[in-house]
């Protein structure tokens, strides 16, 4: 269980970006956080782990405060897969073992040379181990990416857009697989994204963010047309489609 | 196989185990060369039997008096620059990033000018084979230290100040310090007399000889401690060079590494500097060089670094030698020749994006 209480961050001298912001997260579930460019979803996302460190507020996992920790612990808790999928002349191998480095000492053992080959077969790797990260598609780069925050056995996996940079088949597997291993490890998920339809598909609680405070949160009942036409400031109709859940946008239609 | 080791992955492991063996022989070699040469000439059976109490004593004397010292300060310098080179591109994230290039060695030589000119080093004219000879060389060596020491502490301020530079803006930061500290020698050696003009021109030219023996267990210390340490820190290097956030993600303190690595940095490359003069480039050509061999892989480009930066110099101070023998060339003068190509090369594959 993920429970973010009261986090406010303001960057040196500017206005706050994030403003007593709270909601939590049931173990095994995707939550996706959305809202305007601006409105401190990545910057969130970085609190969350420590990349940024909030003014106030806390981040609890399992009852554990993530900012009472030693960076080394909170990095066996908490794992956070940028926007911007990693580059680079490592292999697909030794950028997944890196995800280790919170549980390595001198040097990795043969039980994190294990957890890294476990991780990139999850997400389907093992065939590309030996190559180097800036020989590979986008897609694939992402995909490490997730392995290499799964290597480090997280409780708490935090992504920054993961679909950004893929095409839309990728962006599909990337989302149910995501799905999949929070399910699977009973890890709590949350998830940054700007695809309203992906969100409904594969997340089952969301997480709404304007002017730098949570506007909603819930579970799928959160996911309505008045929370995103109030959020995005745009029309929209929310239909099923053989089971699918779709948000059609109606960007023509003025809103009052 | 699932759970169990990767087969090609811990063959890749051996195969920079590999490279690094290669790298040490060739240093090893280099040394051989580099004991055999000079105005009396020493087979490398004559360098080895020498070497274990066996042959003539002349050999012995010149071996242990004259070329041993020299191969250690030419080991120790270059392992210093060389892996000072490669973490100082890791935590600037800069491609460009070496002691010569941040403006270490100016700094060190505008140090050694005001040690010898303006704090009285003193100067006597000598016989033999040095026009000069410095009286005080702590003096020195303490100014151009410091002065060293002083342009990559403007470099990091800098690069902390202003996030977004990119790699050749630092660099360029690098050329401006540079050119500040070549003025202020240009200005001291106006004043200088002739043979504190000729000590500082002396300085400049960089010399891997006439180091003693304290002065080489110094460097050898610093280079020791430097070495461990970045060892401890080979997993952060990996880690910020996948990025910032993903290497504060995976519990580094970047900003503290970044810090705690150039301080070490400076700390070693000016102290070898500061010993032996300008001697420029190593610390680029040596990681990049090995980079194409080991990859991005601090875990073995550090080691690496190190013994390819301690055998180009080598290899570089025994081209010195024989090229007009018996005159010998300014040993920086030939590692530059070495180092300006590679830097261009690095330019035009893109090493100055975001400049």
């Amino acid at each position: 269980m993920l429970e973010v209480r009261d986090l406010s961050f303001a960057y040196r001298g500017g206005s706050p970006v994030l403003d007593g912001v709270g909601f939590t997260v049931p173990d095994g579930e995707v939550c996706a956080v959305l809202g305007n460019n601006g409105a401190g979803k990545s910057t969130l996302i970085k609190c969350m782990d420590r990349i940024l460190r909030p003014g106030s507020g806390s981040v609890s996992i399992d009852g554990r405060d993530i900012f009472a920790l030693s960076r080394r612990e909170a990095a066996r808790l908490a794992a956070y897969v940028p926007q911007t999928p990693p580059s680079g002349e490592l292999t697909v191998f030794d950028a997944v073992l890196l995800g280790r480095r919170p549980y390595i000492g001198w040097d990795a053992a043969a039980g994190d040379k294990a957890a890294a080959m476990e991780a990139m077969e999850l997400l389907g790797l093992s065939g590309l181990a030996l190559r180097r990260l800036d020989e590979l598609s986008g897609g694939e780069r992402q995909k490490a990416a997730i392995a290499r925050a799964l290597a480090q056995e997280p409780r708490l996996l935090l992504l920054d857009e993961p679909t950004s940079s893929l095409d839309p088949r990728a962006q599909h597997d990337t989302m149910s697989l995501v799905r999949e291993i929070t399910r699977g490890r009973g890890v709590c998920t949350v998830c940054v994204l700007h695809d309203l339809n992906l969100a409904a598909r594969y997340c089952s609680r969301f997480v709404f963010l304007s002017g730098s405070r949570v506007f909603a949160e819930g579970g799928r009942e959160a996911m309505n047309a008045e929370n995103i036409e109030e959020v995005y400031g745009m029309h929209v109709h929310l239909d099923e489609y053989m089971g699918v859940p779709v948000v059609v946008p109606f960007p023509e239609i003025h809103m009052r | 196989m699932k759970g169990q080791l990767h087969p090609g992955w811990e063959g890749l492991q051996r195969r920079k185990l590999a490279c690094l063996a290669a790298v040490l022989t060739i240093l090893a070699l280099a040394a051989l060369l580099g004991a055999g040469t000079g105005s009396i000439r020493l087979s490398p059976g004559e360098v080895l039997s020498a070497l274990f109490g066996g042959g003539d004593a002349t050999a012995r004397t010149v071996l242990f008096e004259i070329r041993l010292p020299r191969i250690a300060a030419g080991v120790l310098v270059g392992a210093a620059l060389g892996m000072s080179g490669a973490v100082m591109q890791c935590v600037l994230n800069n491609p460009l990033a070496s002691a010569s290039t941040l403006g270490v060695s100016q700094g060190a030589a505008f140090g050694a000018a005001i040690g010898i000119i303006a704090f009285g080093g003193g100067v006597t004219a000598a016989g033999g084979d040095y026009a000069v000879q410095i009286d005080n060389p702590y003096i020195v060596t303490l100014c151009a230290f410091v002065f060293g020491s002083a342009s990559t502490a403007v470099i990091l301020a800098v690069s902390r100040m202003r996030r977004d530079l990119g790699p050749g803006a630092l660099v360029l930061a690098g050329v401006a310090l540079s050119s500040l500290f070549s003025g202020g020698s240009a200005l001291l050696q106006y004043f200088a007399d002739d043979t504190q003009l000729g000590a500082v021109v002396f300085w400049t030219f960089g010399d891997l000889d006439g180091l003693t023996g304290g002065e080489l267990a110094l460097l050898a210390a610093a280079d020791a401690l430097a070495f461990v340490y970045f060892m401890l820190r080979r997993w952060d290097y990996n880690a910020i060079r996948a990025g910032g956030d993903t290497a504060a993600s995976l519990g580094v303190n970047v900003r503290a590494a970044t810090l705690a690595g150039m301080a070490v940095c400076t700390a070693a490359s000016a102290l070898a500097v500061s010993f032996v003069g300008i001697i420029s480039f190593i610390g680029l050509v040596a990681p990049h060089a090995m980079r194409r061999f080991v990859g991005d892989d601090y875990r073995w480009l550090l080691p690496c670094s190190a013994a390819g930066g301690a055998a180009l110099l080598l290899l570089a101070d025994w081209a010195s030698r024989v090229i007009i023998a018996p005159v010998e060339l300014p040993v920086g003068a030939i590692t530059s020749f070495l180092g300006a190509p590679v830097f261009l090369a690095l330019l035009l594959k893109g090493g100055g994006r975001n400049a």
